[in-house]
C-alpha cells in the first residue's frame, strides 16, 4: 500500500531500531520525481551532549560527597573523558550542496575508511534486536554503539556544519556494496 | 495446518512461497512464536517450490537470521541485493526542544493561526511506538486547527477496523486527510483484488 505524495515523515523519539526507522522513512516520496524530508526527533537523554553532561554532573556529585567526607577541597570533572569524545567520526565528508551524497576528503580518507570498516564489522556482529513488550519498550535508552546511536550521534563532522547521516545506513545495509542495477 | 501441506491437491498448485516484508521473520522472531516454526515448511512442501523473501531492510545480521529460520539451502539460494538508499529523502535528526509530552516540537507541521482556506500543509506521517502517544499527539495537532478542520488529522493504529483503515488511506490519497499520527500498523493494509488461492498464516 503506497501513498504517493507524503512529503514529511517523522519518527517521534528513538524508540525503534534502524531497520524499522528505515521502513518508516521509506514511506515518504513514493511518487516519481518527488522529494521529502524525514525527521527523527530524539530526546536529550539519547544525545552525546547530554550523556557527557550527565557524566560530568555525576563526577561533580561524587566529588562533593568526597569533600563532605574528607573535608578537602578538590576540583572534579576536568580529567573526565566522556564516552562521547571517544566516538569515531564517521561523517568526515566534503560539502555537497544538496546534502545527498557523502565523499571523503583526501587528508582523512584513510582514517575514515578504517573507522567505517570497523563500524561495518561491528554492525554485522550485533545480535538481531528482538521485539520487546510495550512495557519494556517504554523506558529504554538508545544503546551506545548501536546503529541507531551512530545514526543519531556519529554522523556529524567535527565542525558540526557538514551533516552526512547517510553514512550509517549505508554501512548498516551495505549499500556501498550493491550493484547499481541488477539485470535478471 | 500441517495436513494441508501434505495434500497433493494443494501442493501441486503451489507456484512459490512468498514471505513479503521478510525482515519481520527475524525482527518479530521473539514476538511471533509461529515465525520460528516456518522452517519446517521447507520440508513439508515439494522441493521445487521456491521461497521468495522480499524486503527493503535486510542488513547482514537479519539476512543470516532469516536464512536460519527458513532453513534456506545455501547451495540453492540466490541473493538479489539492491541499495535501499533514498537520496530523494532528506535525513534530519533533531533534539526535542520542548518536553516530549507537550508535542510542541511538532507545531511546525501546522502553521500558527491556521485558518480555513489557507493552503493545506504538506502531507505527513508521524510514527510512534505507543498508541496512546499517537492519539495524544494527534489531539495536540488538531487543537492548532480551527474546529471544522480538525478531522484533517487522524490517528491510525491497530485498534481501528480494516474498513476505517482503507477509508483513511483513500482519504489521504485524495487530500481530504493531511496527516496521520500512526504506529507500524499504517503499513498493514492488504490491497489485492484478484487473488485466487491464498493462505494466511495465523
Amino acid at each position: 500500500m503506497d501513498l504517493p505524495d507524503i512529503r514529511i515523515v517523522i519518527q517521534w523519539k528513538a524508540t525503534c531500531d534502524l531497520c524499522t526507522l528505515w521502513q518508516r522513512f521509506g514511506r515518504a516520496a513514493r511518487g516519481a520525481g518527488q522529494e521529502a524530508t524525514a525527521i527523527l526527533f530524539v530526546e536529550k537523554k539519547d544525545t552525546d551532549e547530554e550523556r557527557a553532561l550527565k557524566a560530568v554532573r555525576a563526577a561533580e556529585r561524587l566529588a562533593k560527597r568526597n569533600e563532605a567526607v574528607t573535608g578537602q577541597k578538590r576540583k572534579a570533572g576536568n580529567q573526565l573523558t566522556s564516552g562521547a569524545s571517544k566516538r569515531p567520526t564517521l561523517g568526515e565528508s566534503t560539502n555537497h550542496d544538496d546534502g545527498t551524497s557523502c565523499s571523503t576528503s583526501s587528508s582523512h580518507e584513510k582514517v575514515a575508511t578504517e573507522l567505517r570498516e570497523q563500524r561495518r564489522a561491528h554492525y554485522k556482529k550485533r545480535p538481531v534486536a528482538k521485539m520487546t513488550t510495550a512495557k519494556e519498550k517504554k523506558r529504554v535508552h538508545v544503546e551506545v554503539g548501536s546503529p541507531m546511536d551512530d545514526f543519531i550521534n556519529a554522523a556529524i563532522d567535527h565542525d558540526d556544519l557538514i551533516d552526512c547521516r547517510r553514512i550509517v545506513p549505508m554501512l548498516f545495509f551495505e549499500n556501498d556494496k550493491r550493484r547499481k542495477s541488477y539485470l535478471l | 495446518m500441517e495436513n494441508l501441506w501434505k495434500k497433493t491437491s494443494v501442493t501441486k498448485r503451489l507456484l512459490n512461497f512468498i514471505f513479503d516484508e521478510g525482515h519481520c521473520i527475524s525482527q518479530w522472531g521473539a514476538f511471533r512464536k509461529e515465525y520460528q516454526h516456518l522452517g519446517s515448511l521447507r520440508y513439508l512442501i515439494p522441493e521445487h517450490v521456491p521461497f521468495y523473501v522480499p524486503s527493503a531492510t535486510l542488513p547482514p545480521m537479519v539476512l543470516r537470521d532469516i536464512a536460519e529460520v527458513l532453513h534456506l539451502r545455501p547451495d540453492l539460494t540466490e541473493y538479489i541485493m539492491r541499495s535501499n538508499d533514498r537520496p530523494e529523502i532528506r535525513l534530519v535528526v533533531r533534539t526535542l526542544t520542548f518536553t516530549a509530552k507537550s508535542f510542541q516540537d511538532l507545531a511546525f507541521l501546522i502553521p500558527d493561526n491556521f485558518e480555513e482556506g489557507d493552503p493545506p500543509p504538506d502531507k505527513f506521517l508521524i510514527f510512534f511506538d505507543d498508541r496512546k502517544e499517537a492519539e495524544r499527539a494527534c489531539k495536540y495537532l488538531r487543537a492548532r486547527l480551527p474546529p471544522n478542520l480538525r478531522d484533517k488529522i487522524r490517528w491510525f493504529h491497530s485498534v481501528i477496523t480494516d474498513k476505517t483503515r482503507q477509508d483513511n488511506v483513500e482519504a489521504m490519497r485524495t487530500g481530504e486527510i493531511w496527516g496521520f499520527c500512526c504506529t507500524d500498523s499504517f503499513g498493514m493494509v492488504i490491497s489485492c483484488n484478484d487473488l485466487k488461492f491464498t493462505s494466511n498464516l495465523p
